[in-house]
């Protein structure tokens, strides 16, 4: 097999132009004969066709997509403050409070998804005066759990995961997605709390902390079986890793403290773009 | 998609099936042959996550119909990179347990236009990763050059210096095969 190879500007031959390439990909055509059996390839493969077999789900899969985009957190928009430059933004928080308003701080401060406070608490999160970070998200995983929304739960400490640690985020919303089908298990908050509090109290961090937070949302969701990581971040085996003592820090946050969701790096989307094939 | 891309982001968001029916119907076959081609063991899975995911975070997303193209793939490729990391594991497990059962052969995968993806993967092994990467997001997820970019998270430029010598170096290839015949 000829293995992966790259442009050499040495291999005999005209080199194709960017029209040529341009042409090829965006219209499936070349008049190079070299090509030809790419063309074909290409062309037999019908896109439309793909979605055969999928024909019979997509009433599923709208309904479950309907209901998750409704159960869906809605990220705070910026308010007042926010919209203000930061030194003006600080200074009038800072009247507000000084006008007997802390109270209402600390008090969304407590406040977890589903609360009629938790939209100011995301908001001065924004702006720095209420805590934030996927310490926060944990701690109201937790409350959430306590109050019977495990499924809410995972998804929420899901979304607010650093960037990168994609297998975790995906095991936690596999479980998430379990959890719905499961009638009744009341081991589920148990283990649910064991997860949330090793992960708020573990040194791990980076990768093994990801690896970690996949194995026990396997093992919550009834996924893949598999032990925990008894691991330490340096690789030596050992006991239960929350119990070593590990050499990290504990897990931190990315840079805003909000955590993204998986295919955004702000927050909204990636900037520019363009729509789904209309045109190109 | 019929209606406006502005009116099925706005159903979208408040949850309306039919919108995101739509956006199925719009993206499914596309996001499914995209991941198959990078070989996704379970294309429909991986598709349908991707799109569970897009659901779960609609309420993040704010822009134009442009943008969103690109964001679907941009989550379309990470859940990618998550199936082969489980089934690394999952081959992993069976050589620990001794499982070898073929847990291929599902009567809708067989069903995809396999062939032809097999031939375009045979094809596309002899190419970088980030080779076959643009490859598969400009021929099958139908992305325009612009979109790519942001997919990969490169710059306009470099997309085009890759597809530039990801056709030269199947060019070589096909020639070398024609020469073999």
């Amino acid at each position: 097999m000829t293995p992966p190879n790259d442009y050499s500007p040495d291999m005999p031959g005209p080199a194709i132009t960017d029209a040529e390439v341009e042409v090829l990909l965006s219209r499936r055509v070349s008049a190079d004969p070299a090509l030809a059996d790419l063309v074909t390839a290409i062309n037999r493969i019908e896109i439309s066709r793909l979605g055969i077999d999928l024909e019979d789900r997509f009433g599923r899969y709208s309904l479950r997509a309907a209901a998750l985009a409704r159960t869906a957190e809605i990220p705070a928009k910026p308010g007042l403050f926010a919209r203000l430059s930061p030194r003006l933004g600080a200074i009038a928080m800072a009247a507000i409070l000084l006008m007997g308003m802390a109270g209402v701080a600390v008090a969304s401060d407590a406040a977890v998804p589903g609360d009629i406070l938790y939209g100011l608490d995301r908001v001065l999160e924004n702006v720095g005066l209420n805590d934030g970070g996927i310490q926060e998200r944990i701690e109201e995983a937790e409350v959430m759990t306590e109050r019977g929304k495990a499924t809410d739960a995972l998804n929420h400490v899901a979304d607010a995961l650093p960037p990168g640690l994609n297998e975790a985020e995906r095991a936690l919303h596999r479980a998430a997605e379990n959890l719905d089908v499961v009638s009744d298990d009341t081991d589920v908050s148990g283990k649910l709390g064991e997860m949330l509090d090793w992960m708020a109290n573990t040194d791990f961090e980076g990768r093994d902390f990801g690896q970690g937070v996949a194995e026990r949302a396997r093992e919550l969701g009834g996924g893949q079986s598999g032990a925990p990581p008894t691991s330490n971040g340096n690789g030596e085996k050992g006991n239960d890793p929350a119990n070593q003592a590990g050499s990290g820090n504990p897990p931190r946050p990315n840079g805003n403290g909000n955590g993204n969701p998986s295919g955004s790096s702000n927050g909204n989307g990636p900037p520019g773009g363009r729509p789904p094939g209309q045109d190109k | 998609m019929s209606r406006s891309f502005e009116e099925i982001l706005i159903a979208a968001k408040a949850g309306e099936a039919w919108a995101w029916e739509d956006i199925f119907r719009a993206f499914a076959p596309t996001v499914t042959g995209y991941v198959a081609l990078r070989g996704a063991k379970e294309p429909e899975d991986v598709a349908s996550e991707t799109l569970y995911q897009v659901a779960r975070s609609i309420h993040r997303f704010d822009g134009s119909e442009e943008s969103f193209r690109s964001w679907v793939f941009v989550i379309a490729h990470r859940k990618l990179i998550d199936a082969r990391r489980s089934e690394q594991r999952r081959v992993e497990q069976a050589e620990l347990t001794g499982d070898h059962a073929d847990h291929d052969g599902d009567a809708e995968t067989v069903a995809l236009d396999r062939i032809a993806l097999e031939e375009m993967q045979t094809l596309l092994v002899t190419l970088t990763d980030d080779q076959q990467e643009v490859i598969a997001l400009r021929l099958i997820a139908d992305l325009s050059l612009a979109e790519t970019a942001e997919v990969m998270g490169k710059n306009i430029g470099s997309v085009k210096s890759l597809q530039r010598r990801a056709i030269e170096s199947l060019r070589r290839e096909l020639e070398s095969q024609e020469v073999s015949r």
